[in-house]
């Protein structure tokens, strides 16, 4: 409670700082990105004599003007920067305007002459996919023998399922401040998720060497995967003009063109085959998986790589081969966003599973439970299930809810409603935790303990609402034995803490909190000596707590300041620096077969709703989750995960839908992309599972951020369950969103 | 141009048409955040205090479409004027709760929490809608629901007048000592914003800001004679065109008529509601208008004026074409009048979320019963037409008649030959046009809940 206390106070009190928050310096210029309005094209002409003319405009930078490489692509080198002759969508920046007012910046943009010589442009990631445009080679995992196994099934069901992509909706909007320091160093003040990646692709663009950029981030208003690349050019952006006038440098997107330059979940369409015995065993799975990545890779392979590693979701499927394509269109890059891939690869499977069970006349929830996991059951990756929690999280939810009392109930009411009509939907997850490309898992911190006691804690991860700081926080007071408000979790900073992976994938706390907690040990190690030189015991007879020494479990009068002012009087180093690398993890990346993960996160929701027949319109009334949290290290966070996840992703499934014309993004506010409010949010029972420690991670905690996203799926279902009693004479087309107009013109429309 | 922000009196140094958040954020207000800037998120919600003869009188407003014109001899308060050395009970609650995650729109929530107990009349509502008009992408709904909850045990308000009130808030923590000298600052400054001339006329400005970045040339109906209250006369309930959308939901006079109170807690978040006016809503002339489409369903007059000039018209004859108005240079609506008599009448709202969105299509319906026949008949739906449609056929057709399935097969057919609906953000055209007919069925399931439509 203490922790958290501390940690949310300043927010409630607006205190605390975001990157426009921060004091302005006095001779701050502020930066507005001229951006591309035809979604694909050649420049004929740019003539900006007229911008530069405007009042208080300073400079105006071009791709001419970067000193180094015009590149942003992390994985694959296909993303510039600024345009240099060809556009490839709408809102993709050409030209920055340095003024000294942001009007002024924006008001010179209006100036800008451009022409371009229009090219056909794509938006469809199937159109792409028969045009030949990917923007890297397709993928296949595989397992088992597919083509084989058709024949041992007696039901083979074939379908198509797509969904949309997602707007992140972080409500701060990406922003980065970057000031010149002395001997060409920049300091930059970046809304970023992957401080590392903001610092190396700034430095290359740039040309100059990683240790110019400092990069620093305290906290930022939601990432959401939003921030995990796509921060990266607004701070190179910033670096560039201060590098080029020696100026301060601001530049805060307004929501409108960060909703329409910026990338979001990756909408897909997808084929998929079936096979099952009449027992209801799922004997084979084959999905082709057309994925819209946009102008540029981004992260579009490692997502798509992550919706093949979760495409049999929380299932034993011994007969799988999934191959996805990364599909090249004319729309800005779509990123990373919470579940990175996985909601597709679930949303996919849930949709063929839920199909079989239509045609073979059984509850899908039986089909479900058939299926599940086992111990020891060997995913399609090669890595085999180690501590299942699968079977048991969806017997606790069929317990906990009164499941087969409550289907019945629900019947009742549908049979007697004819406008108002139930339904309800259990959606089980199974998520990897770990970056699929395992290099990245590593975490760096450090640790510093003052001599007056005090400590000061760094680590790679940023703190984004995931209450990642919060963990640390409680995993150094455990690991040094004292009082968390002795402890203060410092900014995410590039020169204190190096080479850090972006806090994604949900590794935040496992890493940077492993990494801090061996860092702590460490010290915890030389304190123990100096205890024990001054009370002449055996170091291994001490333990630190409660800010005190205790000797054989006896409580000393040494305290924690006095044992550190004597470390520091005997000169021991009180700074500690330490590397946490996930271990047993690999993936053999010819053969697609290994242990990418470090341990799966299990869980099982049901989903209740009500849908008005009359109007099309539905609620969504109350979700149960039962979660495996391993041993939650903050209860209040975990739970704020789970049901702030469960919301995103009901959202996803249901209102959330972007719109666009001619590649010109028409949801591009509040006012038409609408979110889930409070209004919307239905009655939320979380139970994490008892005695689930897990030996894989940071005080046998599990990872929290993207899993419960997921079952938000749910409501998908328990949608499409309600209007199927409504009507039934219908085939169900598995398109996600289901919004309130996909589901009037299903019950309404003729069958055509 | 003066007024006081939070503890001090400073002085207004920029346009009166640009936006109160802008402002704030320069001065160094960075607890107000900006999100959206265009009334959809509550992350720069500020509360602003008004004279009202001898109290106070509080309102949660987002500062971002607020002109700061309107501030004008008013108390703006901030996050940083909430603060004290400890944590107000409504900011220990979100902690306790663990009700914020980034924290970007904590203090927006914060405020609105907190205006809520400022002001008599919301506070006798659920406090889950002082924040609907609050946005939080981490989605800690449910965990502020659990905080609101604890913090409405917490406070209790609801007997007490003005001045025991902020006496009593006080007290609690919930605001500061200096609240108790605000009257008196007011009173002092005495600032009122003079009519200035020609421009552009402003009342809530609720969607002007959203619509523009900043208003040239402000003209703030607020300091012309233009009512905004809600009054009976000779027959008629009169509603000034400067009474906000709360107003009017709350309004004695018309709740006695029909559920209006009901029926508009889906139109807009409150912080809009409080700001937002009937004239604006009409003036705006937008084909989806919520207001409008309500106020057609039910007959309505406006009354038009231009100097010393009145004219009365049926507001179905007020919208011309797209965005077009029957309304003179210089002419302004005064009020909209409605008869004074119980009638039958319903409304609906299909949105993509049912809370603060623009519909996809509404609709409206009013009729008198006779023996079995309606007469009286007006319908109107938003959304499917460049004008707030009134149908007129349709309502003609059905004057006079006993309702039965057979006459509203007739009705929707007549209903679908009147609309022209375009595809858009807020659904396809087809969809439109389905809508339309399912809104006039549940008119009737929902006036004849013993007749079975069968179609």
């Amino acid at each position: 409670m203490k922790i958290i206390k501390e940690f949310l106070a300043p927010h409630t009190k607006g205190e605390s700082l975001y990157v426009d928050d921060l004091p302005e310096p006095s001779n701050l210029l502020h930066a507005f990105v001229f951006t591309s309005t035809i979604p694909h094209g050649k420049i004929v002409k740019l003539n900006l004599e007229k911008a530069e003319k405007s009042p208080g405009v300073c400079k105006i930078l071009t791709s001419k003007d970067i000193p180094g490489e015009n590149q942003l692509g992390r994985i694959i080198q296909d993303e510039v920067l600024l345009v240099e002759d060809e556009v490839e969508f709408v809102g993709q920046p050409i030209a920055i305007i340095l003024a000294e007012t942001k009007e002024q910046a924006k008001n010179a943009s209006k100036l800008v002459e451009i022409e371009y010589e229009e090219l056909p442009a794509v938006f469809d990631p199937r159109e792409a996919a028969e045009k030949g445009l990917f923007i890297a080679p397709s993928n296949t995992l595989s397992n088992g023998d597919v083509d084989a196994a058709w024949e041992k099934c007696d039901v083979i069901i074939e379908g198509t399922v797509e969904n949309g992509g997602q707007e992140h909706v972080y409500l701060e909007t990406q922003a980065a401040l970057a000031i010149p320091d002395e001997n060409d160093k920049i300091l930059i003040y970046s809304s970023t998720q992957a401080p590392t990646t903001v610092q190396g692709t700034t430095a290359k663009i740039l040309g100059l060497d990683m240790n110019k950029i400092e990069v620093d981030v305290k906290r930022i208003g939601g990432g959401f995967g939003g921030k995990e690349d796509q921060a990266t050019q607004w701070a190179a952006i910033c670096a560039l003009g201060a590098y080029h006038t020696k100026r301060p440098v601001k530049l805060v997107l307004n929501r409108k063109e960060d909703i329409q330059m910026t990338g979001k979940r990756h909408p897909y369409s997808s084929d998929y085959k079936i096979g099952l015995t009449k027992e209801g065993k799922i004997i084979a799975f084959e999905a082709s998986i057309y994925q819209n990545s946009g102008a540029s890779a981004d992260l579009s392979t490692a997502i798509l790589s992550r919706t093949l590693f979760h495409s049999t979701n929380s299932y034993y499927i011994p007969n799988v081969k999934v191959t996805g394509y990364p599909c090249k269109t004319n729309l800005p890059p779509f990123t990373a966003f919470r579940g990175f891939g996985g909601p597709q690869g679930m949303f996919l499977i849930e949709a063929a599973i839920d199909k079989a069970a239509e045609v073979m006349g059984v509850p899908k929830h039986v089909l479900q439970e058939k299926n599940l996991l086992n111990e020891g059951d060997e995913f399609h990756y090669g890595q085999k299930v180690e501590r299942s929690n699968a079977r048991r999280s969806f017997e606790e939810l069929l317990k906990e809810t009164n499941f087969e009392q409550k289907k019945k109930e629900i019947e009742e009411f549908n049979q007697s409603n004819k406008y108002m009509k139930k339904g309800l939907s259990i959606m089980p997850i199974c998520f990897g935790i770990s970056f699929t490309s395992t290099f990245l898992n590593q975490a760096g911190a450090l640790v510093n303990i003052y001599k007056d006691g005090s400590v000061s804690v760094s680590t790679g991860a940023i703190e984004m609402g995931q209450g990642v700081n919060v963990k640390i926080r409680h995993i150094v007071s455990l690991a040094l034995g004292i009082d968390p408000e002795r402890i203060r979790i410092e900014s995410t900073n590039t020169t204190r803490v190096i080479n850090t992976s972006p806090t994604a994938a949900s590794t935040g706390a496992d890493l940077n909190g492993k990494a801090a907690e061996i860092a702590c040990n460490r010290l915890v190690e030389r304190l123990k000596k100096v205890a024990s030189e001054k009370l002449q015991v055996q170091p291994e007879e001490i333990e630190i707590k409660e800010d005190y020494v205790y000797v054989k479990g006896k409580k000393t009068e040494l305290g924690w300041n006095e044992l550190v002012n004597s470390a520091y009087m005997s000169r021991v180093n009180l700074s500690s620096q330490a590397l946490y690398a996930t271990p047993k993890i690999f993936f053999n990346k010819e053969e697609k077969k290994g242990k990418p993960f470090a341990y799966h996160v299990f869980g099982a929701a049901l989903t209740e709703v009500t849908i008005d027949c009359l109007r099309g319109t539905y609620t969504i009334d109350k979700v149960t989750i039962v979660h495996d949290a391993g041993k939650s290290i903050n209860y209040l966070v975990d739970l704020g995960q789970t049901e702030g996840g469960l919301l995103q992703g009901i959202g996803w499934m249901t209102i959330e839908q972007l719109m666009y014309k001619e590649g010109h993004i028409l949801t591009n506010s509040f006012a038409t992309y609408k979110v889930p409010n409070l209004p919307f949010t239905p009655e939320i029972k979380v139970k994490f599972l008892e005695n689930a420690e897990n030996p894989e991670a940071v005080l046998k905690s599990k990872a929290i951020g993207e899993p419960p996203f997921m079952y938000g799926i749910g409501a998908y279902f328990a949608i499409k369950n309600a209007t199927r009693a409504f009507r039934k004479d219908k085939e169900w087309v598995y398109s996600a969103p289901l919004t309130p107009e996909k589901l009037l013109l299903y019950l309404y429309e003729n069958n055509s | 141009m003066k007024f006081v922000l939070n503890n001090k009196i400073e002085e207004i140094d920029a346009p009166l048409g640009s936006s109160t958040l802008d402002f704030l954020r320069k001065k160094g207000f960075t607890g107000v955040k900006e999100a959206c800037h265009e009334g959809e998120c509550g992350a720069c919600m500020i509360l602003l205090g008004e004279m009202e003869e001898s109290t106070v009188k509080y309102k949660a407003v987002t500062s971002c479409i607020l002109p700061l014109g309107e501030i004008i001899g008013k108390h703006v308060v901030t996050i940083e004027g909430i603060n004290q050395e400890k944590l107000t009970p409504i900011q220990e609650a979100i902690v306790e709760e663990g009700a914020s995650q980034c924290g970007f729109c904590t203090p927006g929530f914060v405020m609105s929490l907190t205006g809520f107990f400022l002001n008599e009349i919301f506070v006798k509502e659920d406090i889950l809608t002082a924040i609907e008009g609050n946005l939080c992408r981490c989605g800690t709904y449910a965990a502020i629901k659990r905080a609101a909850e604890k913090i409405a045990e917490k406070i209790k308000v609801e007997d007490l007048n003005y001045s025991a009130r902020v006496n009593y808030l006080i007290e609690l923590g919930v605001i500061p000592e200096y609240f108790k000298n605000i009257h008196e600052k007011l009173e002092k400054l005495n600032e009122k914003l003079e009519s200035n001339g020609k421009g552009t006329n402003v009342a809530g400005a609720t969607d002007l800001l959203v619509q523009r970045e900043k208003i040239e040339k402000p003209v703030f109906l607020s300091q012309l004679q233009i009512r905004n209250d809600i009054w009976e006369e000779d027959g008629y309930i009169y509603i000034g065109a400067l009474a906000s959308m709360e107003d009017i939901r709350l309004s004695e006079e018309l709740n006695e008529l029909f559920d209006i109170k009901n029926d508009l807690r889906v139109v807009s978040a409150l912080p809009i509601r409080i700001r937002a006016t009937l004239g604006g809503n009409l003036v705006n002339a937008s084909p989806i208008g919520d207001l409008t489409i309500y106020f057609l369903g039910l007959g309505a007059e406006i009354s038009l004026r231009k100097g010393e000039k009145s004219r009365i018209l049926p507001l179905k004859d007020f919208y011309k074409g797209y965005k077009q108005m029957d309304l003179e240079e210089g002419e302004v609506v005064e009020s909209l009048r409605i008869k004074s008599k119980k009638r039958f009448f319903n409304f609906e709202k299909v949105a993509m979320r049912k809370y603060v969105d623009i519909a996809s299509v509404n609709s409206a319906i009013s009729f008198e019963k006779e023996e079995n026949k309606i007469k009286n008949v007006h319908l109107s739906v938003g959304g499917v037409a460049p004008v707030p449609k009134y149908l007129e056929k349709t309502s003609n057709f059905l004057n006079d008649k006993e309702v039965n399935s057979e006459v509203v097969r007739e009705a929707l057919e007549i209903a679908d030959s009147e609309i022209s609906p375009i595809s858009d953000v807020r659904g396809s055209a087809k969809y439109k046009r389905l809508l339309v007919r399912q809104l006039i069925i549940a008119h009737f399931m929902t006036l004849f809940p013993e007749m079975e439509v069968k179609l």
